[in-house]
């Protein structure tokens, strides 16, 4: 009787999986504190009423489409680094939003802030932003690793 | 056989550099005041009475400098001249086209009835003006007019950013005060 290996799943379904869930969790998440921070703090927002930022509604749908955007991204740098983050979902979420932020947003940041005119608090606001989306990103694949 | 136009008296109005211009509006954040503090040059307008119901027509054109425009927010300045295409369209234009009475019949305060023909990022507007009349010492003339506008009067879209998360509302309240001089 011939003994057939069970088919390795292909590590692309699993990041498609992963993006797509965490996607929709991103989206969720983002656009709900983004409307939640405009309603309860409209001063911190003044500054974005500036040329620099689209304003003829021409790429809203790029917007909206971000989450999914950065949690497909995510997705395949959770899937090379899983295992050199140890601990728990929120530890391994955290972690993983502070190697992020240290390779990707801070120095997109830095160069942001040097070259653009944009306040520093803006810049900040950004970087905090990013690192929550990539720590609940982090702890969304955790937690569909265990599950 | 000649004919001759009935001789009408046209007067003349020397509009005072100090004159200004203020447009208040909204967003879903915060509310905003641009304005130009001084018009900066003097230009002519003219009025001729001519006919029996006593409305005087009027003449003559107001450039603006979007440019002056300040909204006392550097950044909220600058988006406002986007919008109105400050570089493709540097001057919102005035015409005013008829007042329902005569600008020197006036000893005291009064209010008219102007029109106007409103240029704003190459869209011109036909528009009537509430406006009120404030004589002032020899010959001298008060004029003040506030305005509902919209943006999309003159085929502009108000700004909205972040995916439309903050967004500028389409109604602007245009305030200006003239002052005239009788030349």
């Amino acid at each position: 009787m011939e003994n057939h290996p069970t088919p390795t799943p292909s590590p692309f379904t699993g990041i498609f999986k992963n993006g797509l869930i965490a996607g929709a969790a991103l989206f969720l998440t983002s656009f709900g504190s983004l409307y939640a921070a405009i309603h309860l703090k409209p001063d911190l927002f003044v500054n974005y009423i500036n040329p620099i930022f689209n304003s003829d509604g021409s790429r809203d749908l790029y917007f909206y489409l971000h989450p999914f955007v950065l949690s497909f991204a995510l997705a395949i740098l959770w899937n090379r680094f899983r295992r050199f983050l140890p601990g728990g979902l929120i530890i391994k979420g955290i972690e993983f939003g502070m190697v992020y932020s240290l390779v990707a947003l801070i120095p997109v940041m830095w160069i942001t802030y040097s070259a653009i005119d944009v306040d520093f608090i803006m810049v900040s606001t950004w970087l905090l932003y990013g690192f929550c989306q990539a720590t609940l990103c982090g702890v969304v694949f955790a937690f569909l690793d265990e599950w | 056989m000649t004919f001759c136009a009935p001789l009408v008296a046209q007067q003349q109005w020397i509009l005072a550099s100090h004159s200004t211009l203020k447009v208040d509006g909204k967003t879903n954040i915060n509310s905003f005041a641009c304005d130009i503090s001084t018009y900066g040059r003097t230009d002519t307008i003219w009025t001729t009475q001519t006919n029996k119901e006593g409305k005087v027509k009027a003449g003559g054109e107001l450039s603006i400098q979007v440019a002056k425009f300040d909204c006392h927010h550097k950044m909220m300045t600058k988006d406002l001249q986007k919008t109105l295409k400050v570089s493709d369209y540097p001057f919102m234009k005035i015409r005013f086209t008829e007042f329902s009475k005569d600008l020197d019949d006036y000893v005291k305060a009064g209010r008219i009835e102007g029109e106007a023909d409103i240029e704003l990022a190459g869209v011109t507007r036909h528009m009537n003006i509430a406006l009120s009349v404030i004589p002032g010492a020899a010959g001298q003339v008060q004029l003040i007019g506030v305005k509902q506008i919209l943006f999309s009067d003159f085929n502009l879209k108000p700004p909205s950013k972040l995916g439309g998360a903050i967004k500028v509302k389409n109604e602007l309240l245009v305030e200006f005060r003239l002052y005239f001089q009788a030349r």
